[in-house]
C-alpha cells in the first residue's frame, strides 16, 4: 500500500532514458542489416544468362580467350576476318578446357588431341560431339561484346 | 513524450475506447502463469515471419528456372540475406513449436472451456493454416530435399477415399510435382494464407482481449485472494522481454546453424535416401509408413488418413465435446488422452528420424 | 480331246516355260535356289550384309552365272571361283576393294589400300610364306555377314575389335606356334586398364582398341622405338616432351617400350613387357624415389635422374597436400552458407588446369621444364586460398554481428527488467 516507496522521479527518468536508449541502439542494430539488405548487391541478378566481355578492341585478330559464363568456362574466338564466335570451352570428350590454335585456325584440346573447327564442330580425335555455341552480339553504343545463351537453351 | 503522442491520437481516434478491454485486462498470477507467454511468443514469431517474408519477396523469384538460383543469390550475394533467410526458416520451426506448446498448455488447463470455445476453434484453425504455411514454404527454394519431401507428402493425399486423386491434382497443380506446384504453393504461401491467417488471428486476439485470460480448471477453488497483474503495462513488458530473448535466439540459430540450401531439384534423378518431411509432419508420415498394408477389408493407409482426419476433427470440436469442463469438472480421461497424444507425437517424431 | 490338249499345254508351260522365264528376268539366282538348304546359315548371314544392301550377290564375288539353272553355272569357264583358299582371300576381296574405280561407284570415301597394307602386316608376311593359319580378311570381317565398321553389329566396330583379335590371339595352342603371348586381351579388359575402361564402360568410341595402336590392315606391333609415336597421336604434349627427353634414347637402347613401360600396371624392369596392355591411371607415387616409384628400378641414389625424380615427386606431393587443404576450406565455408562460387571457378579453371600442365611437364624429365609449372600451380593456389580465407572471414563477421546484437539486446532486456520491477512496485 502507501508504505511502499514510489520510485523517485530522477530514477524513473533514468530508467526510461536507459530503456529508450538501449531500445534505439538495438533497433539500429536491426535496421542496419535491413537497410544493407535492400541495397542492391554488386551482381544484380541471380541467374546468369549473359556476360559482357568488354570492348571489341581488347580482342586481337586470330586469337582466343577463356572467359567465365556463370560457373562454366567459355571460349571466345576472333578469327582473322574479325568475326567473333563463342563456345562452351568444356571439351565434349572428358571435360578438359579447350584452347584456340591460332596456327591451325581451329580449337584444340590438349588432353587427348581432340580438334574442333572454327564453328565448334568436332573434326578429329576423341570428342564425340560439337561444342555448344553461344550467341555473340556487339553492343552498338559501347562496342562491347555480349555473350548470351543460344535461344532455346538454359544456363 | 509518449503521453503527448497518445493524447494526440486519442483525441482523433478514440484510442482510449479501443484499448478499453486491454486496459481493464488483468493476468492471473499462479503456478501456470508462465504458459501464458507462449501465445505471445507465437504471435511475435508470426510477426517475424511476415516481416522477413516480405523482405525475402524483394529478391525471391518463383519458378523452376529461378527459385533455387534466387535463394542462392539471397544467401550469398545479398547483404545479410543469409540472416533474413535463416531467421525466416528457423522462425517457422520455432513458431510451430511455440504454437504446439501453447495448444497443449491450453488443453491441459482446459482453457478452451465455455465461454472460450471459439478462441480454441480459431486457434486450431490457425494451427492447420500454420502447417499449410510450413508445407508450402518448404518447397519454395526448389531444392532436392524440398522437392522430394513435397512429392512424398502430397502422395498421401491419394489415400483420401473418393476424392483422393482430385485432391492430389489440386495440391500439385497436375499429376506430378512440377513448376505448377511451385506456382500455386507460392501463391498460397504469400497471398492466400496470410490474410486468412490474419483474420483468424484478429478474431482470436479480439476474443482474448474481450474475455480476458482464463485460469486453469480447478484454480477457481483455490483458497486465498487471487493475485493478478495488469495486462498493460506489466504483462506486456514481460512479453516484450521474452520476445527480445526469442529474437536473440533466432539470430543465434541463423549464425551458428545456418539453414542449408543443398542442391537444386532435379525431377529425373532418383530420390535420395532418407527423404523426410519437416519434423512437425514426421509423426503423421511415420505412422502412415508403419501401418500394415491391409487392416481387415480396408487399405491400411486409407484408414490411417481417415484416422488423422478424425483426430483433427475431434481437436477442432473439443470444447463442444468436453462440456464437462464448461461445468467445472475435470475429465481425467481427457488428461490421459492428452498425455498419450503428446507421447505419440514425440515417439513417432523420434522414430521418424531414427528409422530411415 | 480338246480338254486334254489344254491340260497338256498348261503343264508344258508350267514345267518348261515359267521356270526359264523366271530365270530370264534377272532376279533369278540359281545359287540361292539350288544351295539354299546346304548354305542356309550363309544365306541368313548374308541377308543383312553390307554387300547385299549394295545389290551384290553370290556370283559377284564367287563368279559363275546365276542365270543358269544347273551345274553349268559353276563352270570355271563362266568365271566361277568358289570358296577361296586362305592364301587367295586377300586377292579375292581385293578384286573389288583394291579397285578405286570400282569402289567409287559404291562408296567413294572408302579407302582402297587395305590389301596393300595387309601384305606389310605380320599376318600378310606369314601368309606369303605359306602359313594358312594366320588372319586374312574374312578372319576379322567374316565372309557373309559383313557390316560397315560404324555399325555396332560389325566384328570390327571399335567395341568389338578386342574380342575379334582375341579369337586367335588368346588361343594358346595357336599362338604357341609363333611364340606370341596370349595375355593381351586379359590385360586389355582388366578393369584397371584405362583404355579398356573408356571403351567398354564409358562407351567412349574414341578410346584406343587394338587397331588404333597396332594398325588395321597393316597390323604389327609398333617397334619399341615407335611406341611413343603411337601414344603421341592422342597424348600429344606428353609424347613431344618425351621425345626430347633423355629417356627416349635410353629406353630405345634398352628395348623398353617407351611410354608403355612406365604406364603399365606394376612396371618391372626385369620383365619390361609383362603388362603392356594394361595401362593404368598414373598416381603421383609412380614418380620419385619411394615405394611404388618406377624410377628407382634404373636410377640409383645420387644420380641426376634420382635427384630429378625426387624433386618432382616432392613438388607433386606438396601440391596435392595444399590442394586438399584448400578444397577442405572451401567446403567448410560452403557448408556454413558462404559464397564460394568464385573460389570454385578459380579452382577449376586455374588450379586444376595448372596441375594438369604440371603433370604433363614431367615427361620432359627435366627440372628446367618442370619448375615453371610448379610456380604457376602455386600462384593459382594462392589465389584460391585467398578466396577461401575470405569466405571463412565472413563466418567471423557473422559471429561478430551476433555478439553485438546479443549485447545490445541484453541491455534492452536489463532495462526492461528494471522497468518491470519499477512498474510492479507501483501497481502493488
Amino acid at each position: 500500500m502507501a508504505t511502499l516507496e514510489q520510485p523517485d522521479p530522477a530514477r524513473r527518468k533514468f530508467l526510461d532514458l536507459f530503456l529508450a536508449g538501449s531500445g534505439l541502439a538495438a533497433l539500429a542494430g536491426l535496421a542496419y542489416p535491413i537497410l544493407r539488405f535492400f541495397t542492391p548487391p554488386h551482381q544484380e541478378e541471380a541467374v546468369v544468362s549473359s556476360v559482357n566481355l568488354g570492348p571489341v578492341k581488347d580482342f586481337p585478330l586470330n586469337s582466343g580467350k577463356i572467359f567465365r559464363f556463370g560457373n562454366k568456362p567459355g571460349i571466345i574466338i576472333r578469327s582473322s576476318d574479325g568475326k567473333f564466335r563463342a563456345f562452351s570451352a568444356t571439351c565434349t570428350h572428358l571435360d578438359c578446357i579447350v584452347q584456340y590454335d591460332g596456327k591451325a585456325g581451329d580449337i584444340w584440346c590438349a588432353c587427348h588431341g581432340g580438334r574442333y573447327d572454327i564453328n565448334g564442330q568436332n573434326i578429329s580425335g576423341p570428342p564425340p560431339r560439337p561444342l555448344d555455341a553461344f550467341s555473340v552480339n556487339i553492343l552498338p553504343e559501347s562496342e562491347e561484346i555480349l555473350v548470351t545463351l543460344s535461344t532455346g537453351d538454359k544456363a | 513524450m509518449i503521453d503527448k503522442l497518445y493524447n494526440w491520437m486519442d483525441k482523433r481516434y478514440k484510442i482510449e475506447q479501443l484499448l478499453y478491454f486491454s486496459k481493464e485486462k488483468s493476468v492471473p498470477i499462479h503456478h501456470g502463469t508462465m504458459w501464458y507467454y507462449f501465445g505471445g511468443i507465437t504471435l511475435f514469431l508470426f510477426g517475424v515471419q511476415v516481416i522477413t517474408g516480405l523482405f525475402l519477396l524483394f529478391y525471391y523469384r518463383p519458378g523452376p528456372d529461378a527459385s533455387f538460383e534466387s535463394v542462392k543469390f539471397i544467401i550469398t550475394q545479398v547483404k545479410f540475406g543469409w540472416l533474413l533467410r535463416g531467421i525466416h526458416s528457423w522462425s517457422a520451426n520455432l513458431m510451430v513449436l511455440a504454437a504446439l506448446i501453447h495448444m497443449f498448455s491450453v488443453f491441459f488447463h482446459r482453457s478452451y472451456r465455455g465461454p472460450r470455445e471459439l478462441t480454441w476453434v480459431t486457434g486450431v484453425a490457425m494451427l492447420f493454416l500454420l502447417m499449410a504455411f510450413g508445407f508450402s514454404g518448404y518447397l519454395l527454394p526448389w531444392n532436392e530435399l524440398a522437392f522430394f519431401a513435397t512429392k512424398v507428402g502430397t502422395d498421401s493425399a491419394r489415400q483420401v477415399p473418393l476424392i483422393g486423386d482430385f485432391l492430389l491434382k489440386l495440391m500439385r497443380g497436375g499429376s506430378d510435382v512440377t513448376g505448377a506446384t511451385l506456382s500455386r504453393f507460392f501463391g498460397l504461401h504469400v497471398s492466400v494464407l496470410p490474410p486468412v491467417f490474419t483474420m483468424l488471428l484478429g478474431l482470436h486476439l479480439f476474443f482474448v482481449q474481450v474475455q480476458g485470460m482464463s485460469e486453469p480448471l480447478g484454480s477457481e477453488n483455490q483458497p486465498g485472494k487471487k493475485r493478478t497483474m495488469p495486462f498493460l503495462p506489466d504483462f506486456l513488458l514481460r512479453d516484450l522481454l521474452i520476445w527480445l530473448v526469442v529474437l536473440d535466439i533466432l539470430i543465434l540459430l541463423a549464425v551458428f546453424f545456418p539453414w542449408e540450401l543443398g542442391v537444386k531439384a532435379d525431377p529425373f534423378t532418383p530420390a535420395p535416401a532418407g527423404i523426410k518431411p519437416e519434423w512437425y509432419f514426421l509423426f503423421v508420415f511415420q505412422s502412415l509408413k508403419m501401418l500394415p498394408p491391409h487392416i481387415g477389408p480396408f487399405e491400411g493407409e486409407v484408414l490411417g488418413v481417415l484416422a488423422m482426419g478424425l483426430g483433427a476433427t475431434v481437436l477442432v470440436l473439443l470444447p463442444f465435446l468436453d462440456r464437462a469442463s464448461s461445468e467445472g469438472r475435470r475429465t481425467r480421461l481427457l488428461d490421459v488422452i492428452g498425455v498419450f497424444g503428446l507421447a505419440y507425437f514425440a515417439v513417432f517424431t523420434v522414430l521418424g528420424y531414427l528409422i530411415d | 480331246m480338246r480338254k486334254v490338249l489344254k491340260l497338256f499345254l498348261a503343264l508344258f508351260v508350267v514345267v518348261f516355260w515359267l521356270p526359264s522365264h523366271a530365270f530370264a528376268d534377272g532376279k533369278a539366282n540359281s545359287c540361292v535356289t539350288c544351295h539354299k538348304e546346304i548354305h542356309e546359315q550363309i544365306l541368313n548371314d548374308f541377308n543383312d550384309d553390307v554387300h547385299a544392301k549394295a545389290g551384290l550377290s553370290c556370283a559377284d564375288c564367287h563368279g559363275g552365272d546365276p542365270k543358269i539353272a544347273d551345274e553349268e553355272a559353276m563352270n570355271p569357264k563362266r568365271g566361277f571361283i568358289g570358296a577361296p583358299k586362305p592364301k587367295d582371300v586377300p586377292q579375292f576381296c581385293g578384286k573389288c576393294h583394291s579397285d578405286p574405280r570400282f569402289m567409287r561407284s559404291y562408296n567413294p570415301s572408302l579407302p582402297t589400300d587395305q590389301v596393300e597394307k595387309y601384305w606389310t602386316s605380320k599376318h600378310g608376311e606369314m601368309l606369303k610364306t605359306g602359313d594358312n593359319n594366320v588372319a586374312t580378311c574374312t578372319s576379322c570381317h567374316h565372309a557373309h555377314g559383313v557390316f560397315a565398321i560404324d555399325d555396332s553389329r560389325s566384328s570390327v566396330y571399335p567395341r568389338n575389335v578386342p574380342a575379334t583379335c582375341s579369337r586367335c590371339h588368346s588361343d594358346q595352342a595357336r599362338m604357341a606356334l609363333y611364340g606370341i603371348p596370349t595375355n593381351q586381351f586379359t590385360q586389355y579388359t582388366d578393369s584397371a586398364n584405362v583404355h579398356g575402361y573408356a571403351l567398354f564402360v564409358k562407351n567412349d568410341m574414341g578410346a584406343p582398341a587394338c587397331n588404333d595402336c597396332h594398325g588395321n590392315h597393316g597390323a604389327a606391333p609398333p617397334g619399341v622405338t615407335h611406341v611413343g609415336q603411337v601414344c603421341t597421336q592422342c597424348h600429344t604434349l606428353n609424347g613431344e616432351l618425351f621425345r626430347e627427353s633423355p629417356h627416349k634414347d635410353g629406353f630405345d637402347a634398352l628395348g623398353i617400350a617407351e611410354c608403355a613401360f612406365c604406364h603399365q600396371a606394376s612396371p618391372d624392369i626385369t620383365n619390361p613387357a609383362a603388362r603392356l596392355h594394361t595401362i593404368v591411371r598414373p598416381k603421383n607415387s609412380l614418380i620419385g624415389t619411394g615405394g611404388g616409384a618406377v624410377c628407382t628400378q634404373c636410377h640409383t641414389n645420387g644420380d641426376t635422374g634420382w635427384q630429378t625424380a625426387s624433386k618432382m615427386s616432392a613438388e607433386l606431393d606438396s601440391l596435392e597436400v595444399r590442394l586438399e587443404r584448400v578444397e577442405h576450406v572451401i567446403e567448410l565455408a560452403e557448408r556454413q552458407g558462404m559464397e564460394v562460387t568464385d573460389a570454385r571457378w578459380k579452382l577449376k579453371s586455374e588450379v586444376l588446369q595448372a596441375r594438369m600442365e604440371l603433370r604433363t611437364s614431367i615427361h620432359g624429365f627435366n627440372l628446367e621444364k618442370f619448375l615453371p609449372f610448379v610456380h604457376s600451380s602455386d600462384t593459382s593456389l594462392d589465389g584460391v586460398e585467398q578466396l577461401g580465407q575470405q569466405a571463412m572471414q565472413e563466418t567471423g563477421r557473422r559471429r561478430t554481428y551476433f555478439v553485438v546484437m546479443t549485447i545490445l539486446l541484453t541491455f534492452v532486456v536489463i532495462a526492461l527488467a528494471m522497468k518491470i520491477k519499477a512498474v510492479s512496485r507501483k501497481s502493488d
